[in-house]
């Protein structure tokens, strides 16, 4: 079977080519020693890495986060105001735009919310989104701060 | 040079980025497929939000000869083996119009992840930094690029 890891640092998947029988810390090329968790994509609960992949409910073609952090606090920026709340380490920028667009967001109609992307505060970047938020924390641990910003038209 | 027979460094490293995680994980997500690796040209079908009248998937024709250098993408009709009629080309708001642009060039996208769409325009290396093709990752960045503008609320479908 295929799994798709997701580290911190890095906004691309590796693929790993392993087997359910495997130990989720040997799959994940975690040593005994070092402080890491291990989430499935968009899941909160840590995944007991002592245990095998099919022991844990890690199916074919499942994404995983391996990193320092189990949760990561986000902020998010657009017309002077800010939100801010916790998300699981394992969370995609994809379901954050969701939320800060949204009721418990800006609160941006549907036609707004297309309009918009989350770009990383400080180096603008547009991360995808299925990156996860593990993924984006190198510079401030544990916390990853965006602004909601007008998509690009290409012109010129 | 690559030897007679062998595959050149380019053909080599694009082969090996179509096995990587990225492309990988973007099939299983049911992002993009591959159609035809013919190199130094290779037919990928990207994923569309469902419209009316309109193909579920489009396909790109990319020119990838330098690779990892940046590749143009080519709107192309799979069924026939030939450039896709612009009538069949993604249509929308003006975003999605500005990128899929056949009265600008039927040979290539309007993105900056775009060989032949960045000659001239230089002032995109600054002005869509995030957006301008990096050697340093692979085909998937472009491909990102093309599968969020025909998934976004202003994709409407075919040109018509």
């Amino acid at each position: 079977m295929r799994i798709y890891v997701h580290q911190e640092s890095r906004d691309e998947a590796e693929a790993v080519d392993t087997a359910g029988t495997v130990i989720v810390a040997d799959a994940l090329g975690i040593d005994s020693d070092e402080h890491v968790v291990a989430l499935v994509e968009d899941k909160d609960g840590i995944l007991d890495i002592t245990r095998t992949l099919e022991d844990v409910g890690v199916g074919d073609r499942a994404h995983v986060f391996r990193g320092r952090h189990q949760r990561i606090d986000v902020v998010v920026l657009f017309n002077g105001e800010r939100r801010e709340r916790e998300f699981g380490a394992s969370t995609r920028v994809e379901r954050v735009f969701h939320w800060a667009t949204g009721e418990e967001g800006f609160d941006l109609s549907k036609a707004d919310a297309a309009e918009h992307v989350l770009a990383l505060v400080g180096t603008n970047a547009i991360p995808a989104g299925d990156v996860h938020l593990g993924s984006l924390d190198a510079e401030t641990p544990g916390h990853v701060e965006f602004a909601l910003i007008p998509k690009h038209r290409y012109e010129g | 040079m690559a030897e007679a027979g062998q595959p050149s460094a380019p053909e080599r490293l694009f082969s090996s980025d179509l096995q990587a995680g990225p492309f990988s994980a973007g099939a299983d997500r049911g992002w993009w497929r591959l159609q035809a690796v013919t190199f130094p040209h290779a037919v990928i079908e990207i994923a569309a939000a469902p419209r009316a009248a309109s193909p579920d998937w489009f396909a790109l024709r990319f020119d990838v000869h330098n690779y990892p250098e940046a590749p143009s993408g080519q709107p192309w009709d799979v069924v026939v083996s030939a450039p896709l009629a612009p009538a069949l080309w993604p249509g929308g708001n003006e975003r999605v119009q500005r990128v899929f642009n056949p009265g600008w060039n039927t040979d290539a996208l309007y993105l900056p992840m775009d060989r032949v769409a960045l000659q001239g325009h230089d002032g995109w290396l600054t002005r869509y930094a995030c957006h301008v093709w990096d050697p340093g990752k692979d085909i998937t960045q472009y491909l990102r690029l093309v599968h969020e503008l025909l998934n976004e609320e202003g994709y409407t479908g075919v040109r018509g």
